[in-house]
């Protein structure tokens, strides 16, 4: 990343849009948690409950970023370990966001490939993927960041409008008895479970140093997930109330299968208009993590970030073909949803409480260091 | 720049261009499918599926009776494998994003729909919210193909009989979703429409003509399922009854003895424009009390007898003939369910799981036996709200 240009300077409601989509496109493709064996009628309730717990799973990332204000995930982890280390600790981040991004293309491919496009080769939908992703990322943070600006109201607007037009459908029946069925624990555990898919804070960290306020960092974390929470809350009482409870766990993708049920009187096919502001959503979301992956790797190798394209391109589309001709993603056959969930946690939680410690060890060297740095510049 | 134009225009015209070119549905290769049908066939599934003519539409010609649509039927050991096996015969793969109804006939009915509904969720063509339909003592080819509605196709016929649960609360209008929310929630069995093939008297001349019009569907009834095993029939009043206590009844009417002291019956009709059911269940020294208390209004759609209803006293006989009837049409509907099939239709269970949680927990697996023994109590409050444009019936003569 280096120096951010002037011109690479992210506003704080861009921000805050840039994360709430990227955020908001795991519950209305997969909805882990509808799925989970934690799902009941009170769903809805550990949502909300979700919330101080993501704040508590992202904090040691957050303090991080607050303490080095400027600096982007990657230039206070050297910061703090040192050269070597803080290679190595690199070097899993971008394998972390490689992971990702491998994960994310893979699945939208297989999504496009059984809910819409059953007969396209997977190389067409991926050769359309790849140019625009990479078209995206070539404008820089920036633009990404403007794009966000444009794109969130589409998105959210056929969201809700999707919502609205379903309501006939709903059966609140399928929510009671409220909170009675429930334990704690499961509650609690169906809450993280929601909290360790916000693995988009990664994104945040690795944009920091752009932020045209960076002071405003909290305010973009609480803001997006506030606005995301609102959105899985939606989501999931508009999925929960129209296909039930207990058949709401056997779907793959259930807000397309919700938006499949809208009709108004003769009409029917909004699931198109789902598909294509959810391909537009995705289409965002991967031309994020490939925007960090390319920095990542730009920086480990020290090498200018356009120069890391081809390779990881080509990453990209060796593993969603072999995946996709393989098998599907969506059976525990290649990644288990453990695995998705522990690798972040390696990025969220494991590696910045390790950091956190060694700051707390190092503080001092690491202030005269930074002193010193200063003075010299 | 110049590049970066032209390579931005190829872009976008590749992608107009090629949109869906893999995946196009051309409409001249699809067999439109609009009901489709399956049946037990010597051991084999037998997929009966009705499609549009297109060449019919196509020539824009043609009168009313002229066939609009047409049978096409594939077998095999799944529902899959009998659906592929239509194109080896018709030459067209059925499409079926427009299915608006399921047939099953009864034999696959009674070894239970479930294992054969997989395919209805699991398509991505096939929307969830087409109607399920029981062929009553019939094979659901033998239902399909009748037209005796004022519909072109033989498909919107069946779909209109089933939506008539708006004028008519005798038939019920279970859709896929429904009946596998019935399946999964404990406590509740499903209950899905029925259609069954009756003749019709022959007043309809045209109907020598085509062959097609001497019999009539009828949707009167419901077919009971314990989990997805056909185990039975309601009857229309009994229906109308479930109707009332699921609350499924918006409008609809109900035929009422006339309160007046005459020979003969005499009967009058209220057509209810709001119905309220509110469900309960009471725990009261470990016996088990259902409790519905419902709410009509209505206007009077026909009265038959010496009654003047310009009187207030009238009209609240009326209203009280009105409840009763319901009151007695429903518990000899939760008793004839009690006794007959011992198990709960009607939800109980799930007002019984919101007031009695920890309760629940303990007798969640016997509920249907139960339910069999629980007692019932009803309360019906009718509002009579307008006499249509008469004030009193015909009969009553001004002095």
């Amino acid at each position: 990343m280096g120096k951010t240009k002037v011109k690479d300077k992210i506003y704080t409601h861009q921000a805050i849009f840039l994360i709430t989509i990227y955020r908001s496109m795991t519950p209305l493709t997969y909805a882990p948690l509808l799925k989970s064996s934690f799902a009941n009628q009170d769903t809805w309730f550990m949502i909300l409950l979700s919330i101080p717990y993501t704040i508590l799973y992202c904090l040691p990332l957050l303090y991080l970023s607050n303490k080095f204000m400027g600096m982007d995930l990657l230039e206070y982890t050297e910061t703090i370990t040192g050269k070597f280390v803080g290679r190595i600790l690199e070097t899993i981040y971008g394998i972390i966001f490689l992971f990702y991004l491998t994960f994310f293309t893979t699945s939208f491919i297989e999504i496009l490939n059984s809910a819409l496009y059953p007969n396209t080769p997977p190389w067409v939908n991926l050769s359309i993927l790849i140019v625009t992703v990479i078209y995206i990322v070539s404008k820089g943070a920036m633009n990404i960041a403007r794009l966000s600006e444009i794109l969130f109201p589409i998105l959210f607007f056929t969201f809700f409008m999707l919502l609205i037009l379903g309501f006939e459908d709903y059966n609140f029946q399928y929510f009671f008895p409220i909170l009675r069925d429930s334990t704690f624990k499961q509650l609690s555990l169906g809450a993280m479970l929601n909290s360790v898919y916000y693995i988009d804070i990664l994104i945040l960290v690795m944009l920091t140093s752009h932020l045209e306020k960076k002071k405003d960092l909290n305010k973009v974390f609480i803001h997006s997930l506030l606005y995301t929470a609102i959105t899985t809350l939606f989501a999931s009482v508009a999925i929960q109330a129209t296909l039930g409870i207990a058949y709401a766990k056997y779907i793959n993708f259930p807000f397309y299968n919700y938006a499949r049920l809208i009709r108004i009187g003769d009409t029917m096919g909004f699931d198109l208009l789902y598909i294509i502001t959810w391909m537009i959503g995705f289409i965002f979301r991967i031309s994020g993590y490939f925007y960090i992956t390319t920095v990542t790797f730009g920086k480990l190798f020290n090498v200018d970030e356009r120069k890391t394209y081809i390779p990881i391109t080509i990453i990209m589309i060796v593993v969603a073909l072999y995946v996709q001709g393989k098998t599907t993603i969506v059976t525990e056959k290649i990644i288990s949803p453990l695995f998705v969930i522990g690798v972040g946690s390696v990025g969220i939680i494991l590696i910045p409480v390790i950091l956190l410690i060694t700051y707390f060890f190092r503080r001092k060297s690491i202030k005269s260091e930074n002193t010193g740095s200063s003075k010299r510049n | 720049m110049k590049w970066k134009i032209v390579i931005l225009i190829s872009y976008l015209m590749c992608i107009v261009i090629l949109t869906g070119c893999f995946d196009a549905n051309e409409l001249d290769q699809l067999a439109i499918s609009l009901v489709v049908g399956l049946d037990l066939e010597n051991d084999k599934l037998l997929y009966t599926a009705e499609v549009i003519d297109l060449r019919y539409s196509s020539e824009g010609s043609g009168s009313i009776n002229d066939v609009s649509v047409k049978y096409v039927q594939g077998t095999g050991n799944t529902v899959y494998e009998a659906f592929r096996d239509i194109p080896l015969k018709f030459g067209r793969r059925i499409y079926g994003a427009h299915i608006k109804a399921v047939i099953f006939g009864e034999d696959i009915a009674k070894k239970g729909l479930v294992p054969y509904m997989d395919v209805l969720f699991r398509s991505r063509e096939i929307r969830e919210s087409a109607y399920v339909i029981v062929a009553k003592g019939a094979k659901a080819y033998e239902v399909m193909g009748i037209n005796s509605g004022s519909e072109q196709m033989p498909a919107n016929y069946i779909v209109s009989v089933i939506e008539s649960i708006e004028h008519n609360a005798k038939t019920i209008d279970t859709n896929i979703i429904d009946f596998i929310n019935y399946y999964y929630r404990m406590g509740q069995h499903p209950v899905t429409a029925v259609l069954e093939k009756k003749e019709k008297l022959a007043l309809n001349h045209t109907g020598e003509e085509t062959g097609t019009q001497e019999f009539e569907l009828s949707s009167i009834g419901s077919a009971v399922f314990k989990n997805d095993i056909l185990v039975g029939y309601l009857n229309g009043n009994d229906t109308k009854s479930f109707n009332f206590i699921l609350g499924n009844v918006n409008s609809g009417v109900i035929t009422f003895p006339t309160p007046v002291e005459e020979d003969g019956n005499l009967f009058s009709f209220l057509v209810a424009i709001k119905v309220n059911t509110k469900n309960d269940v009471l725990l009261e020294n470990d016996r088990i009390i259902l409790k519905t208390k419902i709410k009509i209004k209505g206007y009077l759609g026909e009265v038959e007898g010496n009654i003047d209803i310009t009187k207030g006293e009238n009209l609240e006989k009326m209203a009280e003939a009105c409840s009763k009837t319901v009151e007695e049409g429903i518990k000899s509907t939760v008793k004839k369910v009690q006794q007959e099939f011992g198990f709960d239709i009607f939800g109980f269970s799930h007002e019984f799981h919101k007031k009695y949680t920890n309760e629940w927990r303990k007798i969640e697996g016997n509920w249907d036996e139960i339910f069999a023994e629980a007692d019932f109590e009803i309360e019906v409050d009718t509002d009579i709200i307008s006499t249509g444009l008469l004030n009193k019936p015909l009969t009553v003569k001004e002095k």
